[in-house]
């Protein structure tokens, strides 16, 4: 019996089930040009965990550059046009590790951007309310190194830097 | 007897973490192969959005006369070739933007030794004004024949929608300028009305660049 008991403790803890579901998730880009700064926020994010518990184990994310809305129409067109989202219409982040640090968590992995992929690395808060778990992070994206022609207004291109911001809530189930 | 209930308890254990187990691995799994397979395209982006100028109709529309004039069939390489015109035409309606408005500062400086009563420079006047019109026209022919853009779907007011109602105003002070021009020569009260008409023109113009930036 006890060697049954044992055997049960070691598979619950190698294989859990997923504790927690995503709820709202959104990822929001800020661009800046010479003569002003905007964002773009995507709320239709496709969210993929794997949990141990109460610590994310594995995430893939995707999402698509036709759900980002920066409040703009010709400007969100202008960005289907460089970012060629006909032919490359998602952006995805698959995670490759996922360190603990106290509140602070260093996620690596795959961001795949106008199909380039490159492997990224960042820092991600974790907040617990209400059986909720919500993560928030930022990252710097280049655009030129993901072969992104910078788009321009008025003769005068964006900055190539990127930021992505992101917050992530799950739900304990 | 209490054996077996305990054997039974924990097969059935065993086989619900190892199902659950295979859940988050399938979740997982079907998530990166959408990843990797899920290239399809938003429907929506093929298509033209539903609200478009009539000259954009005229030429982009559903039945336009250069829809689906490039790539035959390939809806996804019709829509890219349409988006790429679009830019170019963009890039060129801004250029004669700029170079309409310098025209309008030029005549406003030579207008204004007219009104002085230099008459020297009366044909350089008609020249300049001859010039901003044409320049004015292949700016507006490059905005309102352009294939029209990915989204229509902005529902406040937004700089793009301003730059549009200037537009209307700049157009107007331009055709009532043009109109006042050719009877100054038979009613000559009607040069201020002309001079006002130009500098509406002007200033709607200026503010309908100037906008964009926000």
């Amino acid at each position: 019996m006890l060697h049954y008991f044992i055997l049960n403790i070691l598979l619950s803890v190698f294989f859990q089930a997923p504790t927690y579901d995503i709820t709202t998730s959104s990822i929001t880009y800020t661009m800046k040009h010479k003569l002003h700064t905007w964002d773009g926020t995507s709320k239709q994010v496709n969210v993929a965990s794997k949990w141990n518990g109460d610590k994310l184990e594995q995430i893939s994310v995707l999402a698509k550059v036709s759900s980002f809305n920066s409040g703009l129409s010709s400007r969100d067109s202008h960005m289907i046009e460089v970012l060629d989202a006909l032919s490359i219409p998602n952006i995805t982040f698959s995670s490759s590790s996922i360190h603990y640090n106290g509140a602070s968590i260093i996620v690596s992995g795959k961001l795949q951007f106008h199909g380039v992929t490159k492997d990224i690395q960042f820092n991600v808060r974790e907040k617990k309310e209400n059986n909720q778990l919500l993560y928030e992070g930022e990252f710097p994206v280049l655009l030129e190194s993901f072969n992104v022609e910078r788009p321009s207004l008025l003769f005068v291109k964006t900055d190539n830097s990127m930021n992505i911001k992101f917050a992530l809530v799950f739900k304990n189930k | 007897m209490r054996k077996k209930l305990i054997k039974v308890y924990s097969m059935i254990y065993l086989v619900g973490i190892f199902m659950s187990a295979n859940a988050v691995k399938a979740q997982t799994d079907s998530l990166l192969l959408q990843l990797i397979n899920s290239n399809k395209v938003d429907s929506s982006l093929i298509q033209p959005p539903a609200k478009m100028l009539f000259t954009q109709r005229i030429l982009w529309g559903t039945n336009g006369i250069l829809k689906n004039r490039y790539s035959g069939n390939d809806l996804v390489a019709n829509r890219q070739k349409d988006l790429k015109i679009r830019r170019t035409m963009l890039k060129l309606h801004q250029i004669g933007g700029f170079v309409t408005l310098g025209g309008m500062l030029a005549q406003g400086i030579i207008g204004s030794q007219l009104y002085k009563g230099d008459y020297k420079v009366k044909d350089l006047h008609e020249n300049v004004g001859m010039a901003v019109n044409f320049s004015y026209g292949f700016t507006a022919i490059n905005a309102l024949f352009s294939p029209p853009s990915a989204f229509q779907r902005d529902k406040k007011i937004t700089s793009i929608r301003l730059h549009k109602w200037l537009a209307v105003l700049h157009l107007s002070g331009m055709i009532a300028t043009n109109i006042l021009a050719t009877q100054i020569e038979h009613d000559v009260s009607l040069k201020p009305y002309h001079r006002a008409a130009a500098y509406v023109s002007f200033a709607s113009l200026a503010t309908a660049l100037i906008v964009i930036k926000f």
